[in-house]
C-alpha cells in the first residue's frame, strides 16, 4: 500500500490506496441534490449511497487483509479519508461496538442538514455495519465552529440515541 | 434487517380492490419494509429490481414533486401511468407506500379514496400524540 495518492498524469488517473478515484466537487453535488429533491430526501439518497460504499470498501479491505483486526481496517479506511481530502478522521469504538464516535477535524463539508450531512458519516455507518454484522445509524451530526470539528455518534439500528 | 414495521399490511391494501397487483413500503430512510405481489399474480418485473427501486425510487419522485409543495399545498400522492399498469407513490406517516394497479379507472379511484382516508387517519393519530 502507498501512503500518498498516485497521480498518473499520462493516463489521467488518480488512485487512492489502489482504487481509482475522481476528484470532483462533492459539496456542489450535494447542494445541487438538495435543490433538486429537497434536503431530507437528498440526505437519504447520499446516505444510502455512502453507506453502501462503506460496506463495499470495508469488505474490500477485509479481503485484502483477511487477518487484520477491526482496528487495523479502521486505520486503513481513516487513511483513505485523509488521502481523499475528507479531513482528519478519528474513530473511537465504545465497548464491542455498542456505540462508535467519529470525529473529523478540518472536514471537507460542515453542514449538519441535507445531502452534505450524510456525505462523510454514512460511509462510516456502512463500514461498521459490515465489520460488526449489524446495521448502524448516525445519531445526529454536530459541527463545532471554534474547533473546526464535525462529529457524530453511530449506534446499532434500533438502539436509542 | 430493519426493525421498523410497515404502517399497513399487504392484505389491507390488496383488500381495497382486486386489481391492485403489487404493494411495497419503505421507511423514509430507504429501508424496504415490504415488497409483495398479490398472491397468484405474476410480476412484470424481477423482484430484486422492484426491491432496489422501492429503496429510493418513490421517495425521490415524491421529493422532486415536493419542491412545489409551498406553492401547491403539499404532495398527496404521485400517479404514474406505465404501459402495462398504473403506479401510485405516497407518503403514509413516516413511510413511503408504492402500489401498482391494473389500468382500470374504477380500481384506481377506489385505491385513491382509500389512500386519502388512510393519510387523514394517520395524520390525525400523529397530531393526537
Amino acid at each position: 500500500m502507498v501512503e500518498t495518492p498516485e497521480w498518473d498524469r499520462a493516463k489521467g488517473e488518480l488512485r487512492i490506496l489502489g482504487k481509482r478515484h475522481l476528484a470532483l466537487d462533492a459539496e456542489a453535488l450535494c447542494r445541487h441534490l438538495d435543490a433538486l429533491v429537497g434536503q431530507s430526501v437528498a440526505e437519504v439518497i447520499i446516505g444510502n449511497h455512502e453507506s453502501r460504499l462503506g460496506k463495499e470498501d470495508a469488505e474490500r479491505f477485509r479481503r485484502g487483509k483477511p487477518n487484520a483486526s477491526i482496528e487495523e481496517i479502521i486505520e486503513t479506511i481513516s487513511e483513505t479519508d485523509l488521502l481523499s481530502g475528507v479531513g482528519l478522521t478519528k474513530v473511537t469504538i465504545q465497548g464491542s461496538g455498542e456505540s462508535v464516535s467519529v470525529e473529523i477535524s478540518n472536514p471537507y463539508v460542515k453542514e449538519t442538514t441535507g445531502a452534505a450531512k450524510s456525505l462523510l458519516f454514512e460511509y462510516w455507518s456502512g463500514v461498521f455495519s459490515y465489520l460488526f454484522g449489524k446495521e448502524y445509524d448516525s445519531k445526529g451530526v454536530y459541527f463545532n465552529e471554534s474547533t473546526n470539528v464535525l462529529t457524530t455518534r453511530l449506534v446499532p439500528r434500533g438502539r436509542a440515541g | 434487517m430493519s426493525m421498523e414495521k410497515p404502517i399497513v399490511t399487504a392484505d389491507e391494501v390488496f383488500a381495497v380492490n382486486r386489481k391492485i397487483r403489487w404493494v411495497a413500503m419503505a421507511s423514509d430512510g430507504g429501508d424496504v419494509l415490504m415488497n409483495q405481489m398479490r398472491p397468484g399474480m405474476e410480476s412484470y418485473s424481477p423482484t430484486d429490481v422492484d426491491r432496489e427501486f422501492v429503496m429510493l425510487g418513490p421517495l425521490t419522485i415524491i421529493g422532486v414533486c415536493e419542491k412545489y409543495s409551498e406553492y401547491l399545498k403539499g404532495v398527496e400522492y404521485v400517479v404514474v401511468w406505465f404501459g402495462l399498469a398504473v403506479c401510485v407513490y405516497a407518503r403514509l406517516g413516516a413511510q413511503i407506500l408504492a402500489v401498482s394497479i391494473e389500468k382500470d379507472r374504477e380500481a384506481i379511484l377506489a385505491f385513491e379514496e382509500w389512500l386519502e382516508r388512510k393519510q387523514k387517519e394517520i395524520t390525525a393519530s400523529i397530531q393526537k400524540r
